[in-house]
């Protein structure tokens, strides 16, 4: 069997392309990273899973403005790694306050991490107001009446809130 | 993959959450109860969609332990906490020196993060106002998708799926070194070509329109037929050719103001628009989608809309929960 051409040609002007881009652009974006999050593992972190994921981009070879896509490359796993480290803060600070404190193992602790990060980004979409609905509703029990009455806002519009999160929970878990 | 876990249909889906609404709301009474009994057994179908809803529930709440999601907890504080502050940060991030990034669209306070590299998103009754590298402005409708790519030589925006209106620098700057080049918005069946002005681009399925608002539009269809519009000239457009020039179109860019203007079109035109703006769906049967209607809708209240049209228009509206809206011809007067 033979490969054609053109796709031999193409694959070797994306090796070749993102070559480039390595060489001219990694120390630069690890650099800003540097100065951006003071502090040089996360930076050296931020920086290679950026290139990982830049290696994925699907017309790599016509990229015409390779640091733009960079640092939003970046920005988006700085984001992310900010928030984990955010919540899972929150989680063992919650565990401290129980009656008697436990130590998580690993294994709970990245599963745990990985549902509170499921449900971070269910959240994020959703206003202010439908995020306490949501998890009013889910994890306190309460009525749509008693979570209008909170939320200052109609039972009508309690409902819309949860319908918005309920689709997210879906399109979450199918994704 | 088993039978149950696979993806429902839209429909069983809808009706699955519409079910949970009624049943985890506090007022749902006995009848209510037994008629959920007969839904869940009425289809093999119903039951799989109620599994997979409370399978992501599950999968979004159930692996960690209520005891520490309490309301007052910090945890259920961070997950609720507005993520404004530290969006703010990010964007800073990166930006410092400012001397890198020539596009003005990075300036954008709002890039979706969730949305890889130059894509610009709107969500279901959202719009949104993008300033793109070389000064000019973009305004996308809800549910709208563009990306740009700006570079020497190159000014273009594809616009995937909505609608924007477009609304060129007025002089040259800095940023625009390519000024002296039209902007090009691509969409599925051609391009649109802008030298200043403003202007709107919407997609359909298999079609576009393009309505000059201010100075001129050149549509270039997918295999070359191209037509220039004058200001408040309007035109639809497929990979072939441009349809008859329509005038004084300029109402088709009505959503900048959060209504939707209609004359004498047919009714699934507006319920196209107020689906936009709404979770949820709304069906039309094909009759009454065949209905001409003229007037103004608001669209941020899809209900008063609703409401305007059962009004005004020989139609009944069936609504089932929050989530869909049915609208059918009513039944001729006896």
């Amino acid at each position: 069997m033979t490969i054609p051409l053109s796709a031999v040609d193409s694959h070797l002007a994306r090796n070749a392309r993102f070559s480039s881009i390595y060489q001219e652009d990694h120390p630069w974006l690890e650099r800003r990273l540097r100065d951006g999050l003071r502090n040089r593992e996360d930076a050296q972190d931020v920086a290679s899973e950026t290139f990982t994921q830049l290696l994925q981009a699907p017309a790599l070879h016509q990229l015409k403005e390779p640091r733009a896509m960079l640092v939003t490359i970046a920005r988006r796993i700085t984001w992310r790694l900010w928030r984990r480290r955010e919540l899972e803060k929150a989680w063992l600070d919650m565990l401290h306050t129980l009656p008697e404190p436990v130590e998580p193992s690993a294994e709970s602790r990245f599963q745990t991490l990985r549902a509170l990060q499921t449900l971070d980004a269910i959240l994020d979409g959703l206003s202010a107001k439908a995020r306490m609905a949501f998890l009013y509703s889910q994890l306190d029990g309460m009525t749509h009446v008693e979570i209008a009455h909170r939320l200052k806002v109609s039972p009508t519009m309690v409902r819309k809130y949860i319908a918005q999160a309920l689709l997210r929970c879906c399109a979450a878990f199918d994704a | 993959m088993t039978a149950a876990a696979a993806t429902p249909s839209e429909s069983a889906r809808l009706a699955a959450i519409e079910w949970q609404l009624c049943l985890s709301g506090g007022s749902a009474t006995d009848d209510d109860r037994q008629a959920f009994d007969a839904w869940l057994t009425a289809s093999p179908l119903h039951g799989a969609a109620w599994q997979h809803l409370n399978a992501a529930l599950g999968n979004a709440l159930r692996v960690i332990d209520p005891k520490l999601l309490t309301a007052a907890g910090p945890l259920r504080r961070s997950l609720l906490r507005p993520q404004d502050t530290q969006r703010r940060r990010l964007n800073k991030l990166l930006l410092a020196s400012g001397a890198l990034l020539a596009g003005g669209a990075w300036l954008d306070r709002q890039i979706p993060l969730r949305h890889v590299a130059a894509d610009y998103v709107t969500g279901t009754g959202q719009r949104r106002r993008v300033l793109l590298p070389d000064g000019s402005v973009m305004e996308l409708d809800a549910r709208s998708a563009a990306s740009a790519e700006f570079a020497p030589g190159k000014r273009l925006v594809r616009l995937e799926t909505g609608a924007a209106v477009f609304e060129l620098a007025g002089s040259a700057t800095a940023l625009a070194p390519a000024v002296n080049l039209p902007l090009r918005i691509l969409t599925g069946e051609g391009e649109v070509r802008l030298n200043a002005g403003r202007a709107l681009v919407q997609c359909d399925a298999g079609r576009s329109l393009c309505v000059a608002l201010a100075g001129d539009a050149e549509i270039i269809t997918r295999q070359g037929q191209r037509r220039r519009l004058a200001a408040g000239q309007g035109a639809w457009f497929d990979t072939r050719q441009v349809d008859a020039t329509q005038e004084a179109q300029a109402h088709a860019a009505a959503w900048q103001e959060g209504q939707i203007e209609v004359h004498n079109e047919p009714l699934q035109r507006v319920v196209d628009a107020l689906s936009r703006y709404r979770p949820g769906w709304i069906r039309v049967s094909p009759a009454a989608s065949r209905l001409r209607v003229s007037g103004l809708f608001p669209l941020d209240d899809t209900d008063r809309a609703l409401e305007a049209l059962r009004h005004t228009q020989p139609i009944t509206l069936r609504r089932f929960g929050t989530l869909y809206v049915m609208i059918d011809v009513s039944a001729p007067q006896a």
